[in-house]
């Protein structure tokens, strides 16, 4: 170490006396900016990719370009169809990376043919036993995650004695009718049943412009009822007297 | 000049620009702090963006070593505050008079904020603020754009380490280089005599608190530096080293026994003012003339002041920052010096 001396003429300085209690304070401290480093090649977007599942964020990304558009090649399953999971973020000249997660799910089939997504499940899925051996079905589909390619139908599975099928078993298709955010299939009937059979129903979205469906598989079943008079709708009188018993 | 001093040894030193026309002349430009007479622009660590203030109390400047984040104050009696900043011990209560600033410290004497009471009425309230670290405000000047990243480059600036007070005496000056993490061994793998290569440590999770790339320092057991390389990134326990002997260093084949340290690549030297100036360099790519410069990470090791800094006297603390050819582009890397004097409390 060298010890800094000063240069040309400085009055004598005496160090003052320590007078006060406990001797004078040493003081240790720290002075710290930040800088960036700039990197031309940084300047990218990133695409990271998975198949059948989201991609790994933290692993190299699978393409990357200085502009938008780019183009990158999805693989074709060889039966059956591939979810691709595409995820792009944009990294800065200083390194620093979006935050964004939420992935674009494109579906190829293995004739090389992209495959629409399943439209969203139904909820609120109920069926009930009614009154001439009738079925009633009812469910409710949010369509806007959906858009713009949203289910237009219902498809509505019916079986006697066990669940149906998708793709064996066919199923009624129900023109949807939209409200603002979402459709309403609401008691509608399936009937031609006997008394004291279990009917399952099985209830998907379904849009026709590619012919897939919801993935949900989960059926309800019920026990038909007897063959009574249908219900009262609306305002009806009783014709006739009443006995009590 | 004695500007904003707070009375107490813990805000004796301070650091300003220099480049200005005369001593205390104003001169803002951190890029053009080249030497000559000292500035009145404060050369700063920390900003602060106050959340809440509570009335009649002025809050000035925060220490260099204060933690960055959400600080709170809260007053007491209508005429004692203290300091808490994020992660720290809260400091004490701190009386403060009417018309004066005052240091209000955090229980670490680590880091502080300095306020001023403006009025005799009442402190009320608990002001919180966010305290940020500072971008290319004197102990970096500047920012590495690309064609500076690509072919590598050298920066010299000077700034003033200033005794601030009016009657205090800085006592035993020294400075020296800011680690910014936890010093390792470099026990699993070393680098060779020449090229690029990787540094290993055995400690598992060793460098979790190192920056993802960066300068790195090598000393010998007994601390005598051997080398200052950068690494191009970094897992928990390996470096990858891609540039070798920077900063005067020359490149040596290193020993599992040998000390490594994250730092920035600067070094620093010391230069006293003659007539009030110290030399000018003609632009911040140009080296001074004559300064020995010290690249150490202990005080012991750093740059010593001979003698006092009297009352308003001050120092030209050099520095030295290479960046070498073919850098990764990174946000927020840190340029840290330390430094230690006594005062009279």
């Amino acid at each position: 170490m060298i010890r800094i001396r000063p240069s040309g003429f400085r009055p004598p300085h005496f160090r003052p006396l320590r007078l006060r209690p406990g001797g004078w304070e040493a003081y240790t401290l720290s002075e710290s900016n930040l800088f960036h480093v700039e990197q031309t090649a940084l300047d990218r977007y990133e695409l990271y990719a998975g198949v059948d599942a989201y991609p790994d964020l933290t692993a190299a990304y699978a393409a990357a370009s200085a502009t938008l558009p780019f183009t990158y090649a999805l693989s074709t399953p060889p039966s059956g169809i591939r979810s691709h999971y595409l995820i792009v973020r944009r990294r800065n000249i200083v390194n620093l990376l979006s935050f964004n997660t939420a992935a674009s799910i494109i579906r190829i089939g293995d004739d090389g043919e992209q495959v629409g997504t399943e439209p969203q499940i139904p909820l609120e899925f109920a069926i009930a036993a009614s009154t001439a051996n009738s079925v009633l079905v009812t469910g409710r589909y949010y369509f806007t995650p959906d858009m713009p390619n949203r289910a237009d139908k219902w498809a509505v599975y019916s079986k006697v004695g066990s669940a149906p099928v998708p793709g064996v078993d066919s199923p009624t298709l129900v023109t949807m009718g939209y409200l603002s955010a979402q459709a309403v299939i609401r008691d509608y009937a399936l009937t031609g049943y006997t008394t004291g059979q279990v009917v399952y129903v099985l209830l998907r979205t379904h849009r026709s412009a590619d012919g897939v469906e919801s993935t949900n598989t989960d059926a309800l079943s019920v026990t038909v009822g007897s063959a009574g008079p249908s219900t009262l709708g609306g305002v009806e009188g009783i014709l006739g007297d009443v006995y009590l018993t | 000049m004695v500007t904003n001093y707070a009375g107490t040894s813990q805000d004796l030193i301070q650091w300003f620009m220099t480049g200005a026309a005369s001593d205390n002349a104003v001169q803002t430009d951190p890029t053009l702090s080249l030497g000559g007479f000292r500035s009145s622009s404060a050369a700063r660590s920390r900003w602060f963006r106050v959340r809440q203030l509570g009335p009649q109390l002025r809050l000035d400047r925060v220490g260099g070593a204060t933690p960055v984040g959400l600080a709170a104050m809260s007053t007491s009696g209508g005429s004692s505050a203290k300091f808490t900043p994020s992660g720290a011990t809260a400091g004490s209560l701190v009386t403060l008079e009417n018309g004066r600033s005052h240091i209000i410290s955090d229980g670490d004497a680590a880091g502080y904020i300095v306020g001023n009471r403006g009025s005799s009425a009442a402190l009320y309230g608990s002001p919180s603020l966010y305290i940020l670290e500072a971008v290319n405000r004197g102990i970096s000047p500047k920012s590495i754009v690309e064609a500076e990243r690509a072919a590598g480059v050298s920066h010299y600036w000077a700034l003033a380490a200033s005794n601030a007070s009016g009657f205090d005496v800085a006592e035993d000056f020294k400075a020296w280089i800011g680690t910014l993490g936890t010093q390792r061994l470099s026990g699993t793998t070393q680098l060779g005599g020449s090229g690029s290569g990787t540094l290993t440590t055995a400690t598992s999770n060793g460098f979790a608190d190192w920056p993802l790339s960066g300068g790195c320092r090598i000393t010998l057991a007994d601390n005598t530096e051997r080398e200052v390389v950068y690494y191009s990134e970094r897992t928990a326990t390996a470096l990858t080293v891609t540039a070798r002997a920077l900063l005067g260093t020359s490149a040596s084949a290193g020993l599992t026994t040998d000390k490594i340290y994250p730092v920035p690549l600067y070094r620093i030297g010391l230069e006293l003012p003659v007539a009030g100036e110290i030399q000018t360099v003609a632009s911040i790519t140009t080296a001074p003339t004559g300064v020995t410069w010290y690249s150490g990470v202990t005080a012991a090791a750093g740059a010593i002041l001979a003698d006092d800094l009297l009352a308003n006297e001050w120092v030209g603390v050099w520095f030295h920052r290479q960046i070498p050819a073919g850098a990764v582009g990174c946000f927020g890397q840190r340029g840290k010096i330390a430094y230690s004097y006594e005062g009279s409390g």
